[in-house]
Order: C-alpha cells, then sequence, then structure tokens
C-alpha cells in the first residue's frame, strides 16, 4: 500500500489502515522513546498516547511531510513534556550560533561503559538528534522535518552532541557544557 | 555528518544494545488496536455514507422491466377460464381464477 493510500485509508477511518500503521511503527517508536526517556513504562505510554493523536488528528495531516516524519514528531513531543514533568531539563530552545560542523578526530580507542554513561545523561536535546541520526538511520533533512528545526541547527546539534560526548570521554564520563 | 568513524560505530553499536529484544507485547499492542474498533454507530454512518457504482445498462434494463411490470395488466396473456353449466333454463357460470384489470 502506497502511503498516499495508506494516508487516504486512514482519514476514512479504514481499520486495515490503522492495523498496519500500528504494526510498522509502534515497535520502533517504543525503541526510540525508549531511548530517550530510559524508561520502558513511560515509553508505552508515549507510545499509546501517540496513536490516539495520530487518529484524532489524521484529518488535519495535510501530506506536506511523510506520514512517519508527522508520527515521529508526536512522539518526540510527547516524550519531552515527559522529560518537562521529570524537570530533566527545562527548556529545549537551542540558538544555533553558527556553523558548528567541524569533527574533531576521536581516539581510537572509547570506553564503551564510559560512552554508554555519556549517552545517558546527555542534554536531550542533543540525545533525540543522536537517536535519529544513528538509530533510526534518518538523514538530516528528514530529522529537521521531524523536530521543525533547520538543517543547519540539526547539523549544529548533532556536533555538538558529539563533542559533548568525545569531552565526557577524555574525562571519564563528566560532561562540561 | 560522519557516521562511520569510530564514535558514530560505537554510539549506533551501544543504542542498538539497548533496545535489543525492547518489543511491545501482543496484549499491548491488540489493545492498541482495539482503540480504534469502530462503533456501531460509526459502521452505519460508513454504510449510509458508502459509494455504490451502479453499471447503467442493467441498471436500465432492471428500470424498464419494472415500469413494464407495473403498467401492463398481470392478466394480460392469461386466458379467462369459465366454465358455464347449463341447468335446466339457467346457467351457472363457474370462473376458475379471479379476474384482475386495471380500472
Amino acid at each position: 500500500m502506497t502511503e498516499q493510500v495508506l494516508v487516504k485509508k486512514l482519514k476514512r477511518k479504514d481499520e486495515a489502515a490503522y492495523e498496519e500503521i500500528v504494526n510498522t511503527y509502534a515497535n520502533k517508536l517504543f525503541k526510540v522513546c525508549y531511548l530517550m526517556l530510559k524508561d520502558e513504562k513511560e515509553a508505552e505510554d508515549v507510545v499509546q498516547e501517540t496513536f490516539i493523536k495520530v487518529f484524532k488528528n489524521i484529518a488535519s495531516f495535510r501530506g506536506e511531510s511523510s506520514i512517519y516524519t508527522w508520527i515521529y514528531r508526536i512522539a518526540l513531543n510527547i516524550s519531552r513534556d515527559v522529560i518537562r514533568k521529570r524537570q530533566e531539563v527545562l527548556s529545549f530552545e537551542y540558538e544555533w550560533i553558527g556553523e558548528e560542523d567541524v569533527e574533531e578526530k576521536v581516539e581510537e580507542s572509547i570506553d564503551r561503559e564510559v560512552l554508554r554513561r555519556s549517552l545517558k545523561s546527555l542534554n536531550p536535546i542533543y540525545r533525540e538528534c543522536l537517536i535519529l541520526f544513528y538509530f533510526e538511520d534518518l538523514s538530516i533533512r528528514e530529522i529537521s522535518q521531524i523536530l521543525d528545526e533547520s538543517e543547519g541547527t540539526i547539523k549544529s546539534k548533532l556536533s555538538r552532541g558529539r563533542k559533548l560526548l568525545k569531552n565526557s570521554l577524555e574525562k571519564g564520563g563528566q560532561f562540561n557544557e | 555528518m560522519n557516521r562511520d568513524d569510530k564514535l558514530s560505530e560505537e554510539i549506533k553499536s551501544i543504542y542498538e544494545e539497548e533496545t535489543r529484544g525492547l518489543t511491545l507485547s501482543d496484549e499491548f499492542l491488540n489493545n492498541l488496536k482495539k482503540n480504534y474498533k469502530k462503533s456501531h454507530r460509526e459502521r452505519i454512518n460508513e454504510f449510509l455514507n458508502k459509494e455504490i457504482e451502479i453499471p447503467l445498462a442493467p441498471a436500465f434494463v432492471g428500470m424498464a422491466a419494472l415500469i413494464a411490470l407495473s403498467i401492463i395488466p398481470k392478466d394480460i396473456l392469461k386466458n379467462e377460464q369459465l366454465r358455464t353449466i347449463y341447468i335446466g333454463s339457467s346457467e351457472v357460470i363457474i370462473r376458475e381464477q379471479k379476474e384482475v384489470t386495471r380500472k
């Protein structure tokens, strides 16, 4: 079923189309939300809320982006709300101050445990970009559509996130933002 | 943006490791799908709003047949079955079928 047909059927409240979209995206979203939230129960709740919103608001989907971009955007916005409620981070606002796409070489030996810890405690602003880029293999363009930010901002966030991880690795897991 | 350096590979590998075997239960997925089961009202509305395609030729034939049936008297092809019995100077007419004619 092509995406256009799928969206058309979803708008007609077709149950088979709904099942298809759940089967295609539920587990993918669950993993992304788990990586964002580090909590299975919360990730499940986000997935559930995402699908409720998808089917409540499908009529307003204008097809300017792909359906998966739209679904991911909903899921990440809900995840951000969960993080805000935890007061883990106060703001998701990010100001792009310029081209920061210069990659520094990372040493050949990486302490995986330190990196694992660093990834978990990395600011969610950078975490979401890294997850979408490295785990979901999405392009900069797709990420910019999902997060509704410019491609430059996404590149900058990825670069900054990597730099923070690199610094953290050098300091044995300590961030110095 | 790099995807093939050591750090990128490690990031990807850690994310994959952390989500390996992480799947939603069938029960959860079924509940998710149940959320979308239509109500009877929605089903009725859907049925009423369904687009129906009627092929033109059979529709005309059917319509013509209906009109013909309503215009032509039903007994046009039937022979009136009468029996006359003469008893003396009287005659008794027995009709086997009720006569139906258009007014």
